[in-house]
């Protein structure tokens, strides 16, 4: 039996500092995103291309504040190839941070993927997501 | 001269030569004519990454096998099998094969980034570290094989695709050009989709080849190999004989523009002597699907110049198809002919498959 669907939702306090996203991928992967935030069947209020570089992480400064982001949506694609070759095998992740912590999320935003294309054959991986943003004081 | 024509059997081995020759300057001819037709269309870029400058098997130098005497230090590749065959005048064919492999990727290495292998010198060795084992036909006795097993380490190649920054920027910008989020916001749980074609990598890596071949630098590799005749064809204690070593330090300078100088330091033990040091100096020419190098070298066991104190030859590989590579070489070499050493041309041809390229 399948496991039940479960919408992620990240916990950020509303008094706290501006919000970080943080997109990882381990074993020398590339791996470049496109991430959309809006309200429900509202129009997107900010968007951005996002690339993890050659150390493996990088981060982006949401500009909308924690006191506004509640209820809103971040939709990713994050399409991921393999830089060497020979290693196919990693974890691809994205973490929401504020005042220098992970949001608390309900379903961890972190893929391990295996049998990777390498780069130079034009294939990759794509990983669709989304994550609910709540405000808890 | 005069010892080298007069041991040569010069019909047979000029139609063989022949045949190598000609078969290699038509895939030269078809490569360059394939060079010119990419400049206009783009090219699949494994082309470059998987196939470009594969280097010689450190387990063929071993047993003396490998089709160039001044070998290139260029960076291992993950698995690349060889396919020998080599003939001296008046001698029959020898047929051979080598297993070459990355140790530190097949038996689960890791890299934790680019960044990592950049700045970790004992990664990035460990990653181009390459070993090797190979067998043959024994030309003296029918019932034995030669082995050999082998090791490369290359110290350090200013060609390494891993450490050209401006190509993982522009892979980045491709892959998050390509990405859309669109409709992703009402996803119940995340979708993870194997092997789509969503971002075209051509440019990037043929951005990378034009860099590289138009790129002046240095490689430096240093080898070690241990060759012997196993005798009745069968691994026992007893059944081990002749082993020998070799050592070698390989160099090379790009000149751009597809130009570059190879050299070799080689010292090695002899059947007959105890030791001989070889050194030599190369030329080579590199395209997107070919290279041809023109060699001399010196070797200090012949006591004379016509019994093989100094060589020549010439080698060209052409990659003909995805992962495969057709390997001539002609030089004369200094070969032990009853109780002297005489200067022999040899032929060596060999298929290299380079087993990690994308099928």
């Amino acid at each position: 039996m399948p496991p039940a669907k479960q919408r992620r939702f990240c916990v950020v306090n509303p008094d706290g500092g501006p919000l970080v996203l943080r997109l990882q991928a381990t074993s020398a992967f590339r791996a470049g995103a496109d991430f959309q935030l809006r309200l429900a069947g509202k129009p997107v209020v900010e968007t951005w291309k996002q690339a993890a570089g050659d150390s493996g992480a990088s981060d982006h400064d949401i500009t909308l504040g924690p006191k506004e982001v509640d209820q809103h949506v971040l939709a990713w694609e994050i399409l991921v190839c393999a830089m060497v070759p020979a290693i196919d095998q990693g974890i691809v992740e994205v973490q929401v941070m504020q005042d220098g912590a992970n949001c608390a999320m309900t379903k961890l935003a972190q893929w391990q993927l295996e049998k990777v294309p390498g780069c130079a054959t034009n294939k990759q991986d794509s990983i669709k997501g989304n994550l609910v943003f709540l405000i808890h004081p | 001269m005069r010892a080298l024509t007069r041991r040569v059997n010069l019909p047979l081995l000029s139609r063989r030569a022949l045949a190598v020759l000609l078969s290699l300057t038509l895939f030269v001819a078809r490569a360059q004519a394939q060079d010119e037709g990419e400049s206009k269309t783009a090219s699949p870029a494994q082309k470059f990454i998987l196939d470009y400058d594969v280097p010689e098997s450190p387990a063929l130098i071993a047993i003396g096998a490998a089709p160039a005497n001044v070998i290139r230090g260029s960076a291992a590749k993950p698995v690349v099998a060889h396919l020998v065959n080599q003939f001296t005048a008046n001698e029959k064919i020898d047929n051979g094969i080598a297993l070459d492999f990355s140790p530190y990727f097949v038996f689960g290495g890791r890299l934790k980034s680019i960044d990592e292998y950049r700045n970790s010198a004992f990664k990035r060795i460990m990653a181009n570290t390459q070993f090797s084992v190979a067998t043959a036909q024994s030309t003296t006795d029918s019932t034995a094989l030669l082995f050999g097993l082998g090791i490369r380490a290359t110290l350090f190649d200013s060609h390494d695709l891993l450490k050209d920054k401006q190509l993982g920027q522009e892979i980045d910008a491709a892959l998050a050009a390509a990405a859309n989020a669109g409709g992703a916001d009402t996803l119940e749980d995340d979708v993870v989709s194997k092997g789509v074609d969503r971002a075209d990598l051509t440019q990037a890596y043929d951005n990378a080849q034009a860099r590289v071949r138009n790129r002046k630098g240095d490689a430096l590799t240093i080898g070690w190999g241990m060759g012997g005749l196993l005798k009745g064809s069968i691994a026992s204690g007893d059944s081990v004989d002749q082993v020998r070593h070799r050592l070698w330090l390989s160099y090379r300078h790009s000149f751009g523009g597809g130009m570059e100088v190879l050299g070799i330091a080689q010292w090695f033990e002899n059947d007959s002597v105890g030791s001989s040091f070889r050194a030599g100096t190369a030329v080579r020419t590199n395209g997107p699907n070919y290279n041809f190098a023109a060699e001399v070298f010196f070797d200090s066991n012949p006591d004379e110049v016509a019994s093989g104190r100094f060589g020549i030859g010439a080698n060209g590989e052409v990659r003909f198809t995805r992962g495969l590579g057709l390997v001539a070489a002609i030089a004369t070499e200094p070969v032990q002919d009853g109780n002297h050493i005489a200067s022999k041309l040899r032929v060596r041809t060999s298929i290299r498959w380079n087993m990690s390229s994308a099928p």
